[in-house]
């Protein structure tokens, strides 16, 4: 077990910089996290629309009150460049600008030239603004025109548009995609752990095994009687040892963050990414093996464990992708990791069904199972070419 | 000196090619990959089509009819409407193939499937559908109280509500593209600029003696040591800028990824944000005695923490990151580097790009200040 051994001790060495690297990345999952969870239920969107009120009547302050009644209020300056910053970044989704006058020409019936906007063109929200406003307006000057002072037609206006339509949300699953024993919260965080995992565990393993791997190292491992399958089988388990570590440390991160208890479908989901980091170690040790020099690993651990988690919807959802990519993306592990997490968390339409969970894990880990033959091949040969 | 310094380290550079060709071929792959995954997203999410509905009626009611005939017409309908029975309705909502069901009867009333896309696009067309039978109630309870209240004024009512008034409009604010997925692409360049701190790396690696062979010969040399490291960073840089040539040119012409008009001033803010990426490199690599594979990791996890803030993997993360700590997004080299990608497209005057590349000319003093006072006057007595 010499390999072993001085794999680990390899292994140790590296340490500070692998728990600072684990550190980092947990926190930036605990970020990604919280800016995806989102809520279930039908609720209105609401969006944020900023309102620059110069009129400054209690009419124009009615219209500001009733769309902060049904979107959130952001404040913003009445700057082109800021307004500009707000509406590319999402910040703000439309910006209202109450012109002045408004009072006094909607109580004489004067509906045109109320507001300018600012908004990104043809867009959804933007549409959405619009509607909301032409009906406050239209809705007021009816009023007026009933023949309604314009304070009580702003009094009529809030209470008629504050009545809300119920909506009936028809669920089509048979009662078992309850996400109640799934948060929202965990299945982002297994789906951006796979990110994590694939990055952290290139970049940690791949280290240690092109240390074992340099010239003088190699050429006394290879001169021993010890079989290259023997060392091949060495280095692996020396892997796994660090992998399960890691594994183990982003398991107890999700077990705290959940309150500290897994549910069956959680366990499904610790499942799932047991088997991915299992794909994901094999992927780093392949790249280890076949990496030319030390100084490129961190660039090609980028575009390994960016390019899959860009193209199998770890950081875009899958359903957002296009048909061709996710044709292309069934090629790769991480497709199938996603699929898995976000039928067990009712992300995507597929409804949950333990066999097809199961047969998805089942295919990452026949990638897991080529990925290690390859390895175990690419060892070989090597050795015989020296 | 300089001269003769320069020639090797460019020797040098070119010879390591694994590096050179990995930071080539790293924004080429990622950006096919961008190009592949995003095309389409913006036109599905953000830009407005017809919201697709249903129509379930209790009865006719001819008002209803001619109110949606009208708002289903013409380029910018809302809606794209289709009257059915419960049933069928019912498994197009299944299908997806509608956002939503409304049902006309005295009152109208709606109903949608579980929002569990997580799609804001799909959450907005329930709520458009959601307030035009908010707003169609209300019309007709005006009328009615209109009605039993002051029946002359009814006339003068259903005009003003039947008007369509011009109350609202909009002033574009720029002639860029306005598409968001862009900020991918920018953060793409951050992050080939920034990982330019590999090759900066080396510039550290290759002057301290107990790191490298190179570093242990130019120790033994007289050269200045201000000398040697500035003549490594000029061929760092200059590989670096190359880099982004490429990288940058490969994006524009070959996946037509679209910058706005200022096409030369993006190589020049890559080129300014990969002096900052190198010097980066060069302060970290001057840092303590841990060899290259672990001072690649500091410098590479760095990298993408700081493009991951600035929405490298979540396209919104800067605004996020503005509410609640806007400093950050000034002093964030990768927020400095796309937000200076991002002013050319959107701001026609130069104000706010110039900070920005003032603020990365900064960080490169900074970096090569802190590389330079770590690694001067080290000596060492035996190797």
């Amino acid at each position: 077990m010499q390999v072993f051994k001085a794999f680990l001790k390899i292994a140790k060495k590296n340490l500070p910089m692998a728990l600072l690297y684990v550190g980092l990345f947990l926190v930036l999952l605990t970020f990604f996290v919280d800016s995806n969870a989102k809520n279930n239920n039908f609720e209105a969107a609401r969006l944020n629309v900023s309102v620059i009120d110069m009129d400054n009547t209690a009419a124009s302050r009615a219209l500001t009150e009733f769309i902060g009644q049904s979107h959130d209020l952001v404040e913003i300056e009445n700057d082109k460049d800021e307004i500009l910053d707000a509406l590319y970044y999402g910040k703000s989704d439309y910006v209202l600008n109450i012109k002045e006058g408004y009072a006094e020409k909607i109580s004489n019936g004067n509906t045109n030239g109320l507001f300018t906007n600012y908004k990104v063109p043809d867009s959804y929200t933007g549409v959405f603004v619009d509607n909301l406003v032409n009906q406050y307006v239209s809705t007021l000057s009816a009023y007026i025109a009933g023949g309604n002072s314009l304070d009580e037609a702003v009094t009529k206006t809030a209470d008629l548009l504050s009545e809300e339509v119920a909506v009936t949300v028809h669920s089509f699953s048979d009662g078992e995609s309850d996400n109640a024993d799934y948060p929202k919260r965990m299945a982002y965080y297994f789906q951006f752990m796979s990110y994590i995992v694939l990055s952290v565990l290139i970049t940690i393993l791949s280290t240690v095994i092109l240390t074992m791997n340099k010239k003088e190292v190699r050429s006394r491992t290879n001169c021993s009687c010890m079989t290259v399958t023997s060392q091949t089988a060495q280095i692996i388990l020396g892997s796994a040892v660090i992998v399960a570590v890691i594994w183990v440390i982003f398991i107890a991160a999700a077990f705290i963050m959940n309150g500290g208890t897994f549910t069956e479908k959680c366990l499904l989901a610790v499942f799932n990414s047991f088997v991915f980091t299992i794909v994901s170690a094999g992927i780093a040790i392949l790249i280890a093996a076949l990496a030319p020099k030390s100084d490129s690993i961190s660039v090609i651990s980028n575009i390994v464990s960016l390019g899959m988690s860009f193209l199998c919807g770890v950081f875009v959802d899958q359903n957002l992708l296009g048909e061709d990519v996710l044709s292309a993306a069934r090629f790769l592990p991480a497709y199938w990791y996603v699929r898995a997490n976000n039928m067990l968390s009712g992300l995507s339409d597929e409804v949950f069904n333990i066999n097809s969970f199961m047969s998805f894990v089942g295919i990452e880990a026949i990638f897991a199972a080529a990925l290690f033959a390859i390895i175990i091949l690419i060892y070989k040969a090597k050795h015989n070419a020296q | 000196m300089f001269l003769h310094n320069l020639k090797y380290d460019f020797l040098q550079n070119i010879r390591a090619r694994s590096l050179m060709l990995w930071l080539i071929l790293f924004p080429i792959i990622l950006g096919t990959f961008f190009k592949l995954a995003f095309a389409g997203i913006y036109e599905s999410t953000t830009v407005f089509s017809a919201v697709p509905v249903a129509v379930v009626e209790n009865g006719s009611n001819q008002i209803f009819r001619e109110v949606m005939a009208q708002i289903s017409e013409g380029d910018d309908a809302l809606f794209e409407t289709e009257y059915t029975d419960e049933e069928t309705a019912l498994k197009m909502l299944e299908e997806r193939k509608i956002s939503g069901i409304i049902y006309v009867d005295e009152k109208l009333s709606m109903a949608v499937a579980p929002d569990d896309t997580g799609s804001s696009a799909e959450s907005i067309r329930r709520t458009i559908i959601k307030s035009f039978v908010e707003q169609y109630n209300a019309q007709q309870s005006i009328i009615v109280d209109t009605a039993l209240h002051s029946p002359a004024k009814l006339p003068d009512v259903i005009s003003m509500m039947s008007e369509s008034s011009e109350c609202n409009e909009n002033v574009p604010l720029t002639n860029g593209n306005p598409d968001n997925m862009l900020s991918y692409f920018y953060n793409l360049v951050a992050m080939v600029a920034l990982l330019g701190s590999n090759l900066g790396l080396s510039i550290a690696i290759s002057s301290q003696g107990n790191l490298s062979d190179i570093g242990a010969r130019k120790c033994c040399s007289p050269t200045n040591k201000l000398v040697s490291i500035i003549s490594s960073m000029v061929s760092c840089i200059a590989v670096q800028t190359v880099c982004i040539i490429i990288s940058v040119s490969f994006l524009a012409f070959v996946l037509k990824v679209d910058f706005g008009s200022k096409l030369p001033m993006v190589y020049l803010a890559g080129s300014v944000g990969g002096m900052a990426g190198v010097s980066f490199g060069f302060a970290v690599g001057s840092i303590g005695r841990m060899g290259l594979g672990a001072k690649s990791a500091v410098t590479t996890a760095f990298s993408l923490i700081c493009c991951f803030f600035s929405g490298l993997m979540i396209g919104n993360m800067k605004a996020i990151v503005d509410n609640y700590a806007p400093w950050f997004n000034e002093i964030n080299p990768a927020a400095v580097i796309s937000d200076s990608l991002y002013c050319l497209n959107f701001y026609d005057d130069y104000t706010r790009f110039t900070q920005k590349i003032v603020t990365m000319l900064i960080m490169t003093v900074i970096f090569t200040a802190i590389g330079f006072f770590l690694t001067r006057r080290r000596k060492y007595a035996s190797l």
